[in-house]
C-alpha cells in the first residue's frame, strides 16, 4: 500500500519536474527532506501522526524547509500534507529518487574497504563495477577494518566480494570438507 | 588415537592451499526481515526463482516458496534459532536439489541428500532438482514387468507392476509398514545371478521415512541389515524432529533419487512412508506462509501436491533405456475413514490400493489385507502367466465365500456344495497367512495356490493349512528343485509342469501326516 501510493505521487512529479526542467533541484530537495526525516525521530514522528493536523505539519515544514526548497518540490510537499498524506512523504522521496536513478541509467554502489583507496583506486574501480554492471555507477566509500584487506561492493541486491573476510571464510569452509571451494 | 605430527598437517594445509584460488565472488543478498516457526520473510533476493535453495547464516539452508511484492517468503531446513533478524541471506542460483549416487545405496541419508548414519561423505557431482517434472506420454509405456512383493495374498491378488504407483492404506497398527519392508527385503532375489538368469532385473529400494520416530527408522534400518536388504536401499529420513519442510520435501526427494535408477535404464522402488505425515506437513509450511487454508485447513494445492508426486513413478519406453520406478505411498487412515479428505485423494491418483483392516489384523489374518476391496488397476497386465492361472480360482473361490461367510454359523444345515465352498475358504485365507520378515519366492507361491485352489488341502483341518504348505514347499526344495527352476524360468504352467506338480501334491498329501 505504501509503495504503491508513493508511487504514484513520484511519477506525477515526475512529469512535472521534467516538464519545468527542475528534477536536481527536487532530487536535491528530497535527499534532504530524507537525511531530515532519518536524522530526527521527533520530526518523524509528527509526520507519522494523525493527531497532528494537516495545517500544522504544513506550516512546520514550511518553516524547515520553505525557504531553501524549489517552489514545485515546495507546492509537491503542500498537495501531500493537505490531502493527508504527509506520512507517505519519506516514502515518496525514496520512490522519486529511486526513479529517477532508473531514468538516469544510475546505480548506487556502497564500496567498504579495509584501507582508505586512493583516488586513483577509487575511478579504476568505479570503471569496473560499470563494466559489470553495464550502467553508470556513483559510488560511496567507506572504511571497514573488519574486512582486514581487499573490498566489498553491494549494487543494489548484487555483493561483489573481493574481501580478505570472505576469502578466509571460505578457506575454513575448504578446511572443513577438505575440497576445491564453492564459488557460485 | 594417535600423536598428531606436525610436519604431517602442515603438509596437508599446504596441499589444500595450493588449490585455493582468489578470486572475486559476486552473489546476490537479502536481509531477514522476520525469522519464526521455521519461516523467513526475507527482504531483497531481487532476482531470486521460485524454489531456490538460499545460505542461511551459520550453515542453514532455506528455500524461497513465496515470491511477493516486497518481500520473499522462505522455509528453512536447519535450526532457525541459527537465524536472526538482519542477517544476509545469500542466493545460490540454483533450484532447491540433491546429489543422487549409487554410493548411497546402504546409507541412511537426510532429503538434502547428507548422510545421517555418521558414515563417510557421499561424493558426487551430479545433482538433480528436488521437484522435477514428470515424463510425458511419449517417454512413456504400459507397465509389463511384476514386481514381487513376496506375499502371497497380494502376487496373486492384488499384483504391482514396475513403475506402478500401490497405495497402502489403513489405520494404524494394521501393518502398513511391514508390507512395504517385505517387499524391500523380497527384491533380495532380483539382485541375484538366478534372477537375472530367468530374465528378472535387479530393483533398487528407496524407503522415505516422513515424520516417524527416530528410533522406529533405526529399526527398519536393523532389520533391513538383518535380512541382507541394505546393500540395494536407500533409507531417506526426516524424522519427527526435523523442520516441516524438510518433512515437506523428503518424498521428492525419494522420487530423484528414484529417477536417478530409472534413467540409467535400472528398475527402481520407491516407499513413501507416509504421506499422511508429508501432508501435515505441508499444511503448516503453507499456513506459516500465510497460504489460505482449505479443507480440514490444507491448502488448495494439497491435491497438487500429491499428484505430482506419484506422477514421476513410470515405466520408461524402450528408447528411453525401459527403466522404471515404482512406488508405494502409505496413509494412514483414522478409525478405518478412508473417506477422509488425504485418503481419498491419494486412492484416486494411484493405480489401487492395498487396503489392511484392524479386523483382520486382530483376528490373527496378517498380512491383514482385505483382498474384497483391494484392487490393482494395472498389476494384472505384469502378473506372470503361472500366478495368472492358479490365481484366478483364488479370487473367484474368495469372493464366493465371502459371500456366504455370514452363513458359517449354520454349519451342517447347509447344503453340500455350500458347505464346500465355505470349507474351501477357510482353507484359503488360512493358506493366505505369513509371516513377517517371510516373504516368499514367486514358484513357491504358485505351487501353495495350486494345491490350495485344486483341492489338495480341502480335506485337511484349519490349523494345519499352514504346516502343510511349510512341509510341502520344504519337500518339494528337498526333492524337486527342478520343479520350480522350471516355474521360475517358464513363468507358465504347461501341460508337462501341470502334470509333475500334480504327481508331486498327490505323492505329498498321500504321506502328509
Amino acid at each position: 500500500m505504501n509503495r504503491r501510493v508513493a508511487n504514484r505521487y513520484a511519477m506525477a512529479l515526475m512529469g512535472l519536474g521534467e516538464e519545468r526542467k527542475a528534477l536536481d533541484k527536487i532530487a536535491e530537495d528530497f535527499r534532504e527532506v530524507e537525511a531530515t526525516v532519518h536524522g530526527s525521530r521527533e520530526f518523524k514522528a509528527v509526520l507519522m501522526s494523525p493527531v497532528v493536523t494537516p495545517d500544522r505539519k504544513l506550516k512546520l515544514l514550511t518553516e524547515i524547509f520553505g525557504k531553501r526548497f524549489d517552489l514545485v518540490t515546495m507546492s509537491f510537499i503542500a498537495l501531500l500534507v493537505r490531502k493527508g498524506r504527509a506520512e507517505y512523504l519519506l516514502a515518496t522521496a525514496e520512490e522519486f529518487l529511486a526513479m529517477l536513478d532508473v531514468k538516469r541509467n544510475l546505480v548506487r554502489a556502497k564500496v567498504s574497504s579495509a584501507t582508505a583507496l586512493t583516488a586513483d583506486e577509487q575511478k579504476q574501480l568505479q570503471a569496473k563495477l560499470e563494466a559489470l554492471t553495464g550502467k553508470n555507477v556513483s559510488a560511496g566509500f567507506t572504511i571497514d577494518p573488519a574486512l582486514r584487506g581487499g573490498f566489498v561492493a553491494r549494487i543494489g541486491d548484487r555483493m561483489v566480494d573481493a574481501s580478505l573476510l570472505h576469502q578466509l571464510e571460505m578457506l575454513r569452509e575448504q578446511f572443513k570438507h577438505g575440497g576445491a571451494p564453492v564459488l557460485n | 588415537m594417535s600423536a598428531v605430527r606436525p610436519d604431517e598437517v602442515s603438509a596437508i594445509l599446504r596441499q589444500q592451499l595450493s588449490g585455493f584460488e582468489k578470486e572475486v565472488d559476486v552473489y546476490d543478498v537479502g536481509t531477514v526481515l522476520q525469522v519464526g516457526d521455521g519461516v523467513a520473510r526475507v527482504y531483497g533476493l531481487t532476482k531470486v526463482m521460485a524454489g531456490e535453495l538460499l545460505e542461511f547464516p551459520g550453515g542453514v539452508s532455506g528455500m524461497a516458496l513465496n515470491l511477493e511484492e516486497d518481500n520473499v517468503g522462505c522455509v528453512l531446513f536447519g535450526d532457525e534459532t541459527l537465524v536472526k533478524e538482519g542477517d544476509t541471506v545469500r542466493r545460490t542460483g540454483r533450484i532447491a536439489s540433491m546429489p543422487v549416487s549409487d554410493a548411497m545405496l546402504g546409507r541412511v541419508i537426510n532429503p538434502l541428500g547428507v548422510p545421517m548414519d555418521g558414515g563417510p561423505e557421499i561424493k558426487t557431482d551430479k545433482f538433480l532438482p528436488i521437484e522435477r517434472k514428470a515424463l510425458g506420454v511419449m517417454q512413456r509405456q504400459p507397465v509389463k514387468e511384476p514386481l514381487q512383493t513376496g506375499i502371497k495374498a497380494i502376487d496373486g491378488m492384488i499384483p504391482i507392476g514396475r513403475g506402478q504407483r500401490e497405495l497402502i492404506i489403513g489405520d494404524r497398527q494394521t501393518g502398513k509398514t511391514a508390507v512395504a519392508i517385505d517387499t524391500i527385503i523380497n527384491q533380495k532375489f532380483t539382485h541375484t545371478a538366478e534372477a537375472v538368469a530367468n530374465g528378472v532385473n535387479p530393483v533398487y529400494c528407496i524407503y522415505v521415512a516422513i515424520g516417524q520416530k527416530a528410533s522406529t527408522i533405526a529399526n527398519v534400518r536393523a532389520k533391513l541389515e538383518e535380512n541382507g536388504a541394505l546393500a540395494y536401499t536407500t533409507i531417506i529420513a526426516a524424522t519427527a524432529s526435523d523442520p516441516a519442510p524438510l518433512q515437506f520435501i523428503a518424498p521428492y526427494s525419494g522420487a530423484t533419487l528414484g529417477e536417478h535408477f530409472r534413467d540409467s535404464g535400472r528398475h527402481a522402488l520407491v516407499v513413501f512412508d507416509d504421506l499422511t505425515k508429508q501432508a501435515a506437513a505441508y499444511r503448516q509450511v503453507s499456513l506459516l506462509l500465510r497460504r489460505p487454508p482449505g479443507r480440514e485447513a490444507y491448502p488448495g494445492d494439497v491435491f497438487y501436491l500429491h499428484s505430482r508426486l506419484l506422477e514421476r513413478a513410470s515405466k520408461l519406453s524402450a528408447e528411453l533405456g525401459g527403466g522404471s520406478l515404482t512406488a508405494l505411498p502409505v496413509i494412514e487412515t483414522a478409525a478405518g475413514d478412508v473417506s477422509a479428505y488425504i485418503p481419498t485423494n491419494v486412492i484416486s491418483i494411484t493405480d489401487g490400493q492395498i487396503y489392511l483392516e484392524p479386523n483382520l489384523f486382530n483376528a490373527g489374518v496378517r498380512p491383514a489385507i482385505n483382498v474384497g476391496i483391494s484392487v490393482s488397476r494395472v498389476g494384472g497386465n505384469a502378473q506372470i502367466k503361472a500366478m495368472k492361472k492358479v490365481a484366478g480360482t483364488l479370487r473367484l473361490d474368495l469372493a464366493q465365500y465371502r459371500e456366504l461367510e455370514a452363513f458359517a454359523k449354520f454349519g451342517s444345515d447347509l447344503d453340500k456344495s455350500t458347505q464346500q465352498l465355505l470349507r474351501r475358504g477357510q482353507r484359503l485365507v488360512e493358506l493366505l497367512k505369513q509371516g513377517q520378515y517371510a516373504p516368499m519366492p514367486v514358484e513357491e507361491q504358485v505351487v501353495s495356490l495350486y494345491a490350495g485352489t485344486n483341492g489338495y488341502i480341502d480335506a485337511l483341518p484349519v490349523e494345519d493349512v499352514r504346516r502343510f504348505e511349510l512341509a510341502l514347499l520344504e519337500s518339494i526344495r528337498l526333492r524337486n528343485p527342478d520343479l520350480l527352476s522350471d516355474i521360475a524360468n517358464k513363468k507358465e504352467l504347461s501341460g508337462d509342469i501341470v502334470e509333475r506338480l500334480k504327481k508331486v501334491l498327490g505323492d505329498f498329501s498321500a504321506s502328509f501326516k
